[in-house]
């Protein structure tokens, strides 16, 4: 019992940490802020 | 117990165990980290929701914003004087390539049933040297993170609209300052990174806040006396005091009168060959796309002011047929108002050199009720 407590708890860190880290980084990926363009936008009228 | 499956024992319940914590805290886990992430999603709710719903969407560039108060513009007359919901959408610079982006990121079953779709084409997207087509300012001013992230993870369309949007990104890559990921890496490197794409799918899932069930927009063809609302439309007009074209005072003024004193009058239309007219291109990948839609449609070619634009009308004439017969291939209304001869124009239909005035829109809103509104939907 007490070996399988001690697997159990190793694992559950092992996947709270990594389930931390792929969630951290698709958040970040996909929260980017809004980009600008290295050109400037020109209404020409004609 | 065999200590292998102790191991394995353990292993499933740990993940059963982080996964449910994951499901039951999920709002405050995703609403502490990603509030940027939700507020750039929510913005793309608004344009999906009137496409799911039926609205019209008018689909334009600078001809729907320059002249605001106009009383026939559609997004004014539609809304304040028939009360019939109408959406605006587009400014200066929004070009077919864009359209059709916004409209694949948006892309499901309830769009292709429902939407009614209008697109007012400008003869001036087609012209130019070398250099027509979309710009990347106006890209990235509709096609922000959170429509980004909407194309890629959340929408139904088929990959090769994503393709194409990914591929011009590559291709303008300089032209954006400290591009994040969504514009850094190509779709398909993001695609066959099968784990983060599944995980960023699930996390964009969460966020989509929007209402399942959006209600149907069904419109009355309302009955009107087209002849009367022209007179109404020529009385709206302001008096034209200084040009016999139909032209502003302002606008002729301003714009104008600097170019004869410059001898630069009549202007002349500069055309790419079609082979090397990114914007045609942007055009058959649009029409492409709005196949599937249930509702065809609408087109409007707009027009280039015939005592303005005198040289080189015959390519552009040209070019406006070829354009005219693509639409019509793939089965789509076309509502031309480009004029070819000057005999056919008539003044005041622009009311300066490129945009609708008045009575422009009054043509076009009838296209619009005529083409939607059929008497059966009475």
């Amino acid at each position: 019992m007490n070996y399988f407590f001690r697997t159990f708890v190793i694992y559950l860190l092992l996947i709270i940490g990594f389930s931390f880290i792929i969630l951290d980084q698709n958040i970040d990926d996909l929260s980017g802020q809004d980009v600008e363009s290295t050109v400037e936008f020109v209404y020409e009228a004609f | 117990m065999n200590k292998f499956f102790v191991n394995i024992y353990a292993f499933f319940i740990a993940l059963v165990v982080v996964i449910s914590l994951l499901y039951i805290s999920k709002n405050q886990i995703l609403n502490y980290y990603a509030i940027p992430l939700q507020d750039s999603l929510q913005k793309t709710t608004s344009l999906q929701d009137d496409l799911e719903s039926g609205k019209i969407i008018v689909f334009g560039s600078s001809e729907l914003v320059i002249y605001p108060d106009l009383k026939f513009l559609p997004q004014n007359y539609f809304n304040k004087d028939l009360k019939l919901p109408l959406r605006a959408q587009g400014n200066e610079g929004q070009q077919d390539f864009v359209i059709m982006s916004q409209l694949a990121a948006c892309d499901n079953e309830k769009v292709r049933q429902n939407a009614r779709v209008v697109v007012l084409l400008s003869p001036s997207w087609f012209s130019g040297s070398s250099d027509n087509g979309l710009t990347m300012p106006k890209f990235l001013e509709y096609m922000y993170p959170g429509m980004m992230n909407k194309l890629y993870f959340q929408s139904e369309s088929d990959d090769k609209y994503k393709i194409f949007v990914s591929d011009y990104i590559k291709n303008n890559i300089a032209y954006i300052k400290n591009p994040n990921f969504i514009y850094e890496y190509a779709y398909d490197i993001i695609k066959d990174d099968y784990l983060n794409d599944e995980i960023k799918k699930i996390i964009i899932q969460n966020f989509d806040n929007k209402d399942p069930d959006v209600e149907l927009v069904n419109y009355q063809n309302p009955i009107l006396d087209y002849d009367n609302l022209k007179i109404e439309a020529a009385k709206n007009t302001l008096p034209v005091t200084n040009n016999i074209y139909g032209i502003n005072d302002e606008y002729f003024t301003n714009i104008i009168q600097p170019e004869i004193d410059k001898g630069n009058f009549p202007f002349g239309i500069t055309l790419p060959s079609l082979a090397q007219n990114e914007e045609y291109h942007d055009l058959l990948i649009l029409l492409d796309f709005l196949k599937d839609y249930k509702i065809q449609p609408l087109f409007v070619m707009q027009d280039l002011h015939p005592y303005v634009f005198v040289n080189n009308r015959e390519e552009m004439n040209k070019l406006m047929l070829t354009v005219k017969s693509k639409v019509e291939e793939h089965g789509y209304k076309y509502f031309d108002r480009w004029t070819y001869k000057k005999e056919d124009y008539k003044i005041g239909t622009l009311t300066d050199i490129v945009h609708p005035g008045e009575l422009g829109w009054v043509d076009i809103n009838q296209k619009i009720i005529e083409h939607f509104m059929t008497k059966e939907e009475k």
